[in-house]
């Protein structure tokens, strides 16, 4: 990464400032509160987006006043030019410029990793490896290690992995406990080949037997087929079916034909429904007495009305006076109508009685249809029985035929050709004693084939999960030494680093500075006796800290990066000589940029480009 | 990372090594080499995903 151009806005006393950089070195000189630590802090800013101090905050870099600042950096990675944009409040921006283009291309910052690529270190580490303040001396005198973890330890990410390295042991353990799952199904135990072969055999003989069985019945079945007891046989069962058949058919004879029984069934029917009317005016009758015998005793009591009416001889509304021959007219005309009304009701009485005689007639009708229809249904049946045995004795005539021996006549005892009674019993139970020992045999190999079955496919799990748990304990072991051999090489980097540095710190040869292994802190001892940092000058310290920032650098990364705030702060004429010869050194590898407000430092660091911040201005 | 890389690197050779003693095939170490590289891509990778890329079979 080569830093080219920073651009500034509201960030400390910028308003607006703009800052280029030289490839190899570059100093910023400027008297007391003109921005030179301001301009570290916005170079941090601009690259990681976070402030050099970790306990302030990006917003605390804003102008005064001010409600955002901003910082934009041209920057060169590769063959290509990249603008970083950043603001504090706002999401950073980045455009690309590829070599031999003139146009920036934007490219998109969705994913964290996409601006890794181009700074792939992490904000803590560049801290570390390519800044430098002169405060952090003051952190670089404690020598307990942060949260019981060393420098190097919090440096390499050693959280992460760490958080990994158990996740690879989880995932052993989880293989292990899938083995333990399969190995506590335990299948049921292979059955003995020999049992196996004994079942096999067992069940040829059943099946050779069961044939042998079968054979012999076809056998006996052929030799029996014309002898003279199954003709007799045949014979006595087609005798009993005809005189069946006679029977059913004198039956049929005496009894009347069906049709003769559906055409009286049908005359009864006709007179049944022609007396249909009957029954209605029976019920039409009853109704009329009803209201004849309503009206009449509506009439006997308005007489008795009128007959008390008589004795009182006024009305009993008015108390006016009543005409006698009036009421005596009007009961005469009562009388007269209710001895119509009685005389009807005779007349119909009459009518009644006989119709219910004729009611009674039509009840015996359907009696008598009734019964015609079970005689019906009894003769249906007879016939069917006819057909049926019919067919039985057609059938034994044909079996008879195909005998050749129809109307033949056998003797009644005769045995000869038959086998005898004890024959067929023992054949039947040798075939079913054969058809249980092929089921019984066939079930067997069954079971001892699934038996088989399942262990086979134990065991195929069995090794699954063996081989699971062998490629799981593998990975877990070889990360597991990763992380511990991790942790030496980046040790042995730095030792090699602070080898190569050191020759350009002669001054601190009477030092043995040592790594130890438990933590990045340098062991500081005198030729034979033991030495504290707090004991060293300060210029030690300070030329101390630099030789470990550019060995860890160089095993830990430090983007091609050397930003120093004011290093020469302290140091006597002698000294910044040396410093300066050494950021010399250091920008043959890498671009310096040295803040000072040390005008003799400043003209003692012979560099390319030399900013004034009194002229840094956009 | 430089961290990173390195400890994928060592990481290869460790496996290059066990793989050779315990007897894994080609396709079981590079099913390994490809879980941890999946791994350290993706921080919220669970256990369970790391056992279900390891257990994965490849044929040889």
């Amino acid at each position: 990464m080569r830093l080219r151009r920073l651009e500034l806005e509201n960030i400390g006393c910028f308003s607006r400032a703009a800052f280029d950089f030289s490839d190899t070195a570059t100093v910023v000189f400027g008297e007391n509160r003109t921005g030179k630590s301001t301009l570290v802090y916005a170079l941090f800013f601009a690259i990681f987006g976070r402030h050099l101090n970790t306990g302030l905050t990006a917003k605390d870099l804003c102008t005064k006043g001010e409600p955002s600042g901003g910082a934009r950096l041209l920057f060169e990675e590769g063959s290509s030019a990249f603008r970083l944009c950043r603001s504090t409040d706002r999401l950073p921006t980045l455009h690309e410029q590829p070599s031999g283009q003139t146009d920036w291309r934007p490219v998109r910052l969705n994913d964290p990793e996409d601006l890794r690529r181009l700074i792939p270190l992490t904000p803590e580490t560049a801290a570390l490896t390519a800044f430098f303040r002169e405060s952090e001396l003051i952190y670089f005198l404690q020598d307990i290690p942060k949260y019981n973890k060393t420098l190097l330890q919090s440096l390499i990410g050693m959280d992460d992995i760490l958080i990994l390295k158990s996740r690879f042991k989880k995932a052993l353990a989880k293989a292990r406990e899938f083995k333990k799952g399969i190995s506590k199904v335990t299948p049921p135990p292979p059955p003995d080949p020999l049992e196996v072969e004994l079942a096999r055999r067992q069940l040829a003989k059943a099946e050779t037997s069961l044939q042998e069985v079968e054979a012999e019945y076809r056998t006996r079945v052929e030799s029996t087929a014309g002898s003279p007891a199954v003709t007799r046989l045949l014979q006595q069962q087609y005798e009993e079916k005809r005189k069946l058949l006679e029977q059913a058919r004198r039956q049929k004879e005496r009894s009347p034909s069906l049709k003769q029984l559906d055409q009286k069934r049908s005359a009864l029917q006709n007179r049944l429904s022609a007396a249909e009317p009957i029954r209605r005016s029976v019920e039409t009758l009853q109704q009329r007495i009803g209201s004849q015998t309503n009206e009449a005793d509506r009439i006997r009591g308005r007489m008795e009305k009128l007959s008390r009416l008589e004795q009182d001889s006024s009305c009993p509304l008015c108390e006016q006076a009543l005409s006698t021959d009036r009421l005596s007219e009007i009961m005469a005309e009562m009388a007269e109508r209710s001895a119509l009304i009685e005389k009807d009701r005779q007349l119909l009485e009459t009518k009644l009685a006989k119709n219910r005689k004729l009611e009674r007639d039509l009840e015996h009708l359907k009696t008598a249809v009734h019964e015609i229809e079970d005689r019906i249904r009894n003769a249906r049946r007879l016939e069917a029985r006819i057909a049926e045995l019919e067919a039985q004795t057609n059938g034994l005539q044909s079996d008879l035929s195909s005998f050749n021996i129809h109307g033949m006549d056998v003797p009644e005892n005769t045995q000869a050709g038959l086998p005898s009674e004890k024959e067929p019993v023992r054949l039947e139970t040798r075939r079913r004693n054969a058809q249980e020992a092929i089921i019984h045999n066939t079930v067997l190999l069954r079971q001892y084939e699934e038996r088989i079955q399942r262990k086979k496919e134990n065991q195929e799990n069995l090794d699954v999960a063996d081989r699971n748990v062998l490629i799981c304990a593998t990975a877990c072991q070889a990360f597991e030494e990763a992380v511990q051999m991790l942790g030496s090489r980046m040790l042995e980097r730095v030792r090699r680093s602070i080898e190569i540095w050191s020759r350009h710190f002669t001054f601190l040869h009477r030092f043995d500075i040592q790594m130890t292994d438990r933590e990045l802190l340098p062991m500081i001892q005198a030729k034979g006796y033991h030495y504290k940092l707090n004991q060293m000058s300060k210029s030690e310290r300070i030329f101390l800290y630099l030789m470990l920032k550019l060995s860890i650098g160089e095993a830990l990364g430090h983007l091609g990066l050397f930003i120093l705030d004011d290093p020469a702060d302290g140091l006597d004429h002698k000294r910044k000589q040396t410093l300066a010869y050494l950021l010399a050194e250091v920008a043959k590898k890498r671009q310096v940029i040295v803040t000072t407000n040390d005008p003799v430092f400043a003209d003692l660091l012979s560099v390319p480009l030399r900013i004034d911040l009194s002229s840094a201005v956009l | 990372m430089a961290t990173r890389k390195l400890l994928f690197d060592i990481f290869h050779q460790r496996i290059e090594a066990l793989a050779a003693e315990k007897g894994l095939s080609n396709s079981e170490k590079e099913t390994i080499i490809e879980a941890l590289r999946h791994a350290m891509a993706n921080p919220y990778m669970s256990e369970d995903q790391i056992y279900q890329e390891l257990i994965r079979r490849k044929s040889d």
